[in-house]
């Protein structure tokens, strides 16, 4: 049949995106073409069974994003942990008198020997202060951790990490020195 | 005695469970046909999803208007036969 029509215009027709003159042409000669007819079918299941799955892959819930490495998540968690010791940790002042903590220092007993051994002058053993507590940074419960030493300010601030199978630090002590 | 599971203990949550990974997949083969495609038809098959009339097409697709329905018609043939081809029929 002469005058038929291309399958641009049928899909537009099919969306009703042509203007009035032209929709009731192309409608008139539909009903007078099998062929066109046949194709505008075909064009509108398609577009009908495109348009379905598009729609459900929209409603389908976002795919969730990479997971960050686990070395990532360690050094954040590390940086992040040394940040909150060197907020916890007071200034040191030089003014400020160094608390005496008291300690019973039991000597050891004399041995007795079959000849006096001459006097060696030894220095005092260096009193160890008590260890710090740790301080919790979450309350996640962790089967294993191992232990971070980290320091900054070339050494003179050093600290504990707990770091949990997550990569994460889950406690903190401070060390002083 | 042995356990027998009752209708009351079934998990309710399996069901949508099911349907969730069953959307991923929709999701994901839907992904995969157009990034097959070539990325103009992607394109308009994305647009005309989201919404957009044949003018608002042609606007942003730098096309004549004339051209979206031809343009329509060839992406949603190419991408009903790809996926038909990797997935068969079912939605």
């Amino acid at each position: 049949m002469k005058n038929c029509w291309p399958d641009g215009d049928l899909r537009a027709y099919i969306d009703g995106e042509l203007a009035s003159d032209a929709r009731a042409t192309i409608g008139a000669h539909l009903e007078a073409c099998s062929a066109c007819g046949a194709r505008h079918r075909e064009l509108a299941e398609r577009a009908a069974w495109v348009s379905a799955v598009m729609a459900l892959s929209e409603n389908a819930p976002e795919i969730p994003a990479a997971r960050p490495r686990r070395w990532l998540v360690g050094a954040v968690g590390l940086a992040a942990s040394l940040g909150i010791a060197l907020l916890l940790l007071p200034k040191r002042a030089p003014d400020r008198p160094t608390p005496v903590v008291a300690k019973v220092v039991v000597p050891p007993a004399p041995v007795q020997t079959a000849a006096p051994a001459p006097a060696v002058h030894r220095p005092a053993p260096r009193r160890q202060e008590p260890p710090e507590e740790f301080l919790r940074l979450d309350d996640e419960p962790i089967e294993t951790a191992i232990i971070v030493r980290v320091s900054a300010d070339n050494g003179a601030l050093q600290a504990d990490l707990i770091i949990g199978p997550d990569g994460r630090a889950h406690a903190i002590r401070v060390v002083r020195q | 005695m042995r356990y027998a599971p009752t209708a009351a203990s079934a998990n309710s949550a399996e069901p949508e469970a099911l349907e969730r990974l069953l959307a991923e997949e929709r999701r994901e083969r839907v992904q995969r046909v157009l990034a097959a495609l070539k990325p103009r038809d992607a394109q308009m098959l994305l647009l005309r999803s989201s919404g957009m009339s044949y003018r608002e097409l042609a606007e942003t697709l730098g096309i004549q208007l004339g051209s979206v329905g031809s343009m329509m018609a060839r992406a949603e043939q190419e991408f009903e036969r790809r996926y038909r081809a990797r997935y068969g029929g079912h939605l």
